[in-house]
């Protein structure tokens, strides 16, 4: 007996012997019935084709949107180093004028060298206050866009030259923070931390009371006194001095050297 | 056509292996679906579903052991799937068949291995068939299947101790229900006469 466990059930042992092999008697209207079923089913054959279909699709689906992020972040990256060359040149548009509109032309031979009144900035961007008198003389329609190229070259050459000069000096200097931010050129003015001020603290320390604390944070005792003499600059401890609170006081004391919450009286 | 050609056609979706392939299986299945079943019509459905299933995922059998097992086990979740499909009905045959209180007080002493001994393989499927579907799913699947109560209790989504109670319970109401029907069987004979 295949099942074990019913060794010990007759009826069921009996049921189970009568009813394993019994095979029903075939009825033909029953295949009729499951082939109308399997003609309404999909054709399964065709699936392999549109798995393969819907495969492609999405590789063309993926294909496309991996472009489209390419070309997303280069033209980011792009815009991105616009902006920054922007800041290093200045927009010969907002710089340089139209020549053509002011430029005198003369067709006879001048007697005297002619002054323009168009002012060209062809000083370095730094410096835009200073207007450039040329002394060309005029010429047909054809030099002046030739003489106005010239010149906003020469613009972008001195601007330049002059944004090298200040970048120069920028990586010299210790202290790099931007005072204005534009948002088309970025940082356009660069704080330089003054070296007078740094040199000052090293070489003359601001004589003054200098109050110490304790392990405990407490307030010390003493203070310790700065001051300078002949011999160099010394230091000793006092006692506390009494906090002079008055304005002469407030004023012998260098702004920012005060300390506070150790001058409890 | 062997075995294994008429499982090819299948696959290819050949309408004649697969009617040759329904013919060959028909007899055993359709026993199988009859015994899950309350009458003809309910198996020829469950049996026509079942095939669908084997036909549509023929290709995914592994060779596995015998094609004749793997056709069975789709057949057998099928059965068991169209009654839980169908509870709500069942429940009230269920309770129809405890209504009409045609239980015992006392079991009958009856011969049991030798009770089956007048009565053909129909008359004892419709005995099957009388039993309520709860307990009719836990004897075909205890005692024909071969299944533990656990398993049993894992498929149908109840507990261990009531795949035994309703064992047990099935086992009274199928042992009265062939005398019954052995009963009946005598009585027409003694009309007969």
């Amino acid at each position: 007996m295949e099942n074990g466990h019913l060794h010990d059930d007759k009826l069921f042992r009996a049921v189970h012997d009568r009813l394993s092999d019994y095979e029903a008697p075939y009825n033909g209207a029953d295949w009729d019935a499951m082939s109308r079923s399997l003609d309404n089913l999909p054709k399964t054959t065709r699936i392999p084709r549109m798995q393969w279909k819907f495969s492609l699709n999405s590789i063309l689906i993926g294909l496309a949107v991996a472009g489209l992020s390419v070309a997303g972040i280069a033209m980011a990256s792009h815009s991105g180093s616009d902006a920054h060359a922007a800041t290093q040149q200045p927009s010969p548009n907002n710089e340089a004028q139209p020549v053509s509109t002011s430029y005198q032309v003369s067709t006879s031979p001048p007697a005297q060298p002619q002054q323009n009144n168009v002012t060209v900035n062809s000083a370095p961007a730094a410096d835009m206050s200073q207007p450039v008198a040329s002394t060309e003389t005029s010429t047909p329609s054809t030099d002046n866009q030739q003489l106005s190229t010239d010149r906003m070259t020469d613009n972008t050459n001195n601007a330049t030259a002059a944004q090298q000069n200040t970048r120069r000096q920028k990586n010299n200097s210790k202290y790099r923070f931007a005072d204005q931010i534009d948002p088309k050129k970025g940082f356009i003015y660069n704080t330089q931390e003054d070296q007078s001020i740094q040199n000052r603290n090293i070489k003359d320390p601001i004589p003054g009371i200098y109050y110490d604390g304790d392990n405990n944070g407490n307030a010390a005792s003493t203070a310790i006194e700065v001051h300078k003499d002949s011999s160099g600059v010394k230091s000793h401890r006092v006692a506390r001095p009494v906090r002079d609170t008055t304005a002469a006081g407030k004023s012998s004391i260098p702004s920012g050297e005060e300390r506070t919450g150790f001058d409890q009286q | 056509m062997t075995e294994n050609e008429l499982i090819a056609g299948c696959v290819r979706q050949d309408r004649a292996c697969q009617e040759a392939l329904y013919k060959r299986f028909y007899g055993k299945m359709m026993g199988v679906c009859l015994r899950y079943a309350k009458n003809r019509d309910e198996a020829s459905d469950m049996l026509q579903e079942g095939f669908i299933k084997v036909f549509t995922s023929i290709r995914n059998y592994a060779s596995k052991g015998s094609f004749e097992g793997w056709v069975r086990r789709i057949v057998v979740n099928t059965a068991v799937d169209h009654l839980r499909r169908n509870k709500h009905e069942y429940m009230i045959v269920s309770t129809v068949y405890a209504r009409e209180g045609d239980v015992p007080d006392q079991a009958e002493e009856v011969d049991e291995e030798n009770l089956l001994g007048n009565l053909s393989e129909e008359e004892i499927l419709r005995a099957v068939s009388q039993l309520s579907p709860a307990y009719r799913t836990v004897f075909n699947l205890y005692v024909m299947e071969n299944m533990a109560h656990k398993e049993i209790a894992e498929q149908l989504g109840i507990s261990e101790g009531t795949s035994k109670s309703n064992l047990a319970k099935a086992r009274f109401q199928l042992k009265k229900n062939l005398v019954n029907l052995i009963k009946l069987a005598d009585g027409e004979r003694t009309l007969t006469r």
